[in-house]
């Protein structure tokens, strides 16, 4: 009894019909989750006026964000059930196909079609079955008066991998959801960082960042290159990982050209400036000595540096210093006349002074010096490890080009017999299609005047 | 915008402008002359569009994909050409003309109100995989808008064919439901390329951002498409009614993101 209604919710399960119902229900939640943009980046006074306006669109920004949506146990079940039922779908499909040997696909002669013509005598066949051959059939029988053949044997076997690939795309997507690990690490020209979580931040995935051998990672000859407008067109560094002080892989990384170190990928993300900075007090005191990561955009950008005595130096770096109307600007983005504007303010919050220090020179204001010796870049870097990456690429080729070929190779299927009368023969087609009836028609009507054109 | 692509561009509106026009009269009036001035200006305004593009992309060094006015003028040319290949092959298709003129003059103008500055490629562009993706982005967006027309063309002549008692016209049926096809295909290298793409630059190969959950809802709701036709039989009124309504979701897709947060934002005021 259970055997029964088990195998019936497992027909249900492989239907046709509930498969496509999954994929309504996924896109249907998916799509009202993307009506609404996150939440998270609207200020919140916004959201308020949002919720006087439309509660039930917040309620749906609240709960139905995709991210959550898809991560959530409910939804995982729909592709886990996609899966079995594609697998169950897939092995029932291919048993038949063993069954079925040589002969055409069931399908095949799904919508059926006829054409009868004479041509000229003798007619033995032979242009018929090259004119098959070319376009694809495999003749499954012929004799002197009959040529019987099939297409699509291919196309089937594209959409079995077709299926697979979507198997291992979604089996990749949840391998994902749970094997993922990112994190950012930023590191300026000339220091050494460990290759560890504890350097890193915006750190997601469960930590399972366990590098096999401790190292570290450092930068070298960081290359940025401008358009004449200014604009950062291309930008590439030296990326080390080093053991103990050696080097043990070393390679120029940029923008879409990664780096992978013990199956993490390390990718540079993003860059800024990082100008070498020392600070003395009146007292002669060094306060700072060391490099400050300052962001690119948009420059004059301010940040502030916080001391061991409570105080801060605020800077702002123009890469390409110069005044407009009084006010301090930059040229473009390119490093071409660094200076560096900063306010010391004392642990009380006083300004105690102010000033401007190109690159190479030194400034002191009321007895605090600020030194600007060097200008060097940082990179921020992404590390990511993800073994569903793996699946989901194979996964996408098989399915393209599985796709591939059930488009090029359809399921259809050819009789043709002849019969010699008074000087012509008259030739009989008996076709049949799986898909695409119509285009079908014309395609037989096409094969019918090249083989009327050659057998005169 | 150089003046000679400003020149190729405003001549190709010119002339599709006439198309439409043209082909208007034509079917309307049945016009021999209005015929000969389609077979005219139809082709010259497509060379022309692509003149206009590749000038751009001599221009600026890179195929014009980047920011709303090189992909609108891509990916109009896509819609114009994808069309023109299937009008050549089936003339049947060839009364909907007006309608995929429309569409591409549409999709251009909509490009045009975006500034058209030409500027480098960008380094996250620099990818081979760029290529592959936008390529096959264009295929898919010009299949599934093409398919949409001629599922229109189709739910016209099957009405008449009611009226009239005569037989619907089956031929563009299957045409549409073969440009889904097609469209379905170069949907599914365009977000698997995008993905990998994402990954080099990321570290993530997807993270439900709108494009990529509106690109998802397009490839699952085209499936939908292909699994009703193919698989469970769906065709005439219903299939081409479904192809009509699929287009939606292509049409946020690529133009549409921005304006739902618009729609949104306009809530606030
Ligand atoms: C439980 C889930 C699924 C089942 C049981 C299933 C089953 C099938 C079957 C039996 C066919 C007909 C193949 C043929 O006769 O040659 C087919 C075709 C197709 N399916 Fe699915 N499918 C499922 C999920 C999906 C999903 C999620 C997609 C993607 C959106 C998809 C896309 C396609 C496409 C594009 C075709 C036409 C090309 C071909 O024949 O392979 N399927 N499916």
């Amino acid at each position: 009894m259970i055997g029964v209604r088990a195998r019936k919710a497992l027909f249900v399960l492989a239907s046709r019909r509930f498969a496509v119902l999954t994929m309504v229900t996924m896109a249907g939640v998916l799509s009202l989750s993307a009506l609404v943009p996150d939440l998270d980046t609207l200020e919140p006074s916004r959201v308020d006026d949002l919720l006087r306006a439309s509660p039930l669109l917040v309620w749906i920004g609240r709960h139905l964000r995709p991210r959550d949506i898809v991560g959530s146990p409910l939804f995982l079940l729909l592709p886990l059930y996609l899966c079995a039922g594609i697998g169950y779908s897939l092995l029932q499909r291919v048993r038949a196909e063993r069954k079925r040997g040589r002969g055409p696909s069931p399908g095949a002669d799904r919508f059926r079609t006829e054409r009868r013509f004479q041509v000229a005598a003798p007619f033995d066949g032979i242009s018929l079955e090259r004119q098959l051959r070319r376009e694809g059939y495999e003749v499954i029988s012929s004799g002197p008066d009959h040529v019987d053949a099939a297409r699509g044997r291919r196309g089937f076997w594209g959409s079995i991998a077709f299926h697979v690939g979507l198997i291992l795309i979604l089996i990749g997507v949840i391998a994902s959801i749970w094997t993922r690990f990112g994190g950012e690490v930023m590191l300026a020209e000339g220091f050494r960082i460990p290759f560890a979580v504890r350097s890193m931040f915006n750190v997601s995935g469960k930590s399972r960042f366990t590098a096999r051998v401790p190292s570290e990672i450092a930068i070298r000859d960081f290359t940025a290159e401008y358009s004449p407008a200014g604009t950062p067109s291309d930008y590439a560094v030296i990326l080390s990982v080093q053991r103990g002080g050696d080097v043990v892989k070393e390679q120029q990384v940029r923008v879409n050209q990664a780096f992978w170190w013990d199956s993490y990928q390390i990718t540079l993300h993003r860059y800024g400036f990082a100008p070498a900075l020392t600070a003395s007090g009146p007292d002669g005191r060094v306060r700072l000595d060391g490099v400050a990561m300052l962001q690119l955009l948009p420059p004059g950008r301010e940040d502030a540096l916080r001391l061991e005595d409570g105080s801060r130096i605020v800077v702002r770096l123009y890469p390409d210093f110069v005044r407009i109307r009084g006010e301090p600007a930059s040229r473009t983005l390119a490093p071409v006349r660094p200076v560096l504007l900063f306010r010391w303010v004392d642990e009380k919050g006083r300004e105690v002074a102010a000033g401007s220090v190109e690159r190479g020179a030194r400034t002191a204001i009321n007895g605090y010096t600020v030194a600007f010796p060097s200008l060097r870049y940082w990179g921020g870097f992404i590390v990511a490890r993800d073994l569903g990456l793996w699946l989901f690429v194979v996964g996408s080729l098989l399915g393209s080009i599985g796709l591939a070929f059930r488009i090029v190779f359809p399921d259809q299927l050819i009789r043709t017999s002849w019969q010699p009368g008074g000087g012509a023969v008259e030739v009989r087609i008996r076709a049949g299609t799986r898909f695409f009836p119509a285009l079908h028609e014309e395609q037989l009507d096409r094969l019918v005047s090249r083989v009327r054109m050659e057998g005169r | 915008m150089k003046p000679l692509e400003g020149a190729f561009l405003w001549g190709s509106i010119a002339l599709y402008v006439a198309t439409f026009v043209a082909s208007m009269l034509s079917s309307l009036f049945r016009s021999p002359r209005a015929r000969t001035a389609v077979a005219w200006c139809w082709p010259a305004a497509l060379g022309l569009h692509l003149a206009a593009g590749l000038t751009r992309w001599t221009a600026t060094g890179h195929a014009p994909v980047m920011y709303a006015y090189e992909n609108s003028l891509s990916g109009s040319f896509f819609v114009g050409l994808i069309f023109f290949f299937v009008a050549r092959r089936w003339a049947q298709a060839l009364r909907a003309l007006p309608v995929a003129v429309a569409a591409v003059l549409l999709i251009l103008g909509n490009g045009l109100m975006s500034p058209a500055r030409l500027s480098p490629l960008e380094p996250p562009f620099r990818s081979a995989w760029l290529v592959v993706h936008v390529l096959f982005a264009w295929v898919a967006f010009g299949s599934f808008l093409v398919a949409s027309v001629i599922a229109g063309l189709y739910l016209r002549g099957e009405r008449r064919a009611r009226l009239e008692g005569s037989a619907a016209p089956a031929i563009l049926d299957d045409i549409c439901g073969r440009l889904i096809t097609l469209g379905f295909a170069g949907d599914t290298v365009m977000i698997a390329s995008g993905a990998i793409w994402a990954h080099g630059l990321w570290g993530r190969y997807w993270a439900w951002d709108p494009v990529e959950t509106w690109s998802f809802i397009t490839w699952l709701i085209y499936g939908v498409n292909i699994h009703l036709r193919f698989t469970l039989g769906w065709k005439g009124r219903k299939a081409a009614l479904l192809a009509l309504f699929s287009v939606i979701t292509v049409v946020v897709t690529f133009f549409g993101i921005g304006v739902v947060s618009e729609v949104h934002t306009q809530l606030l005021r």
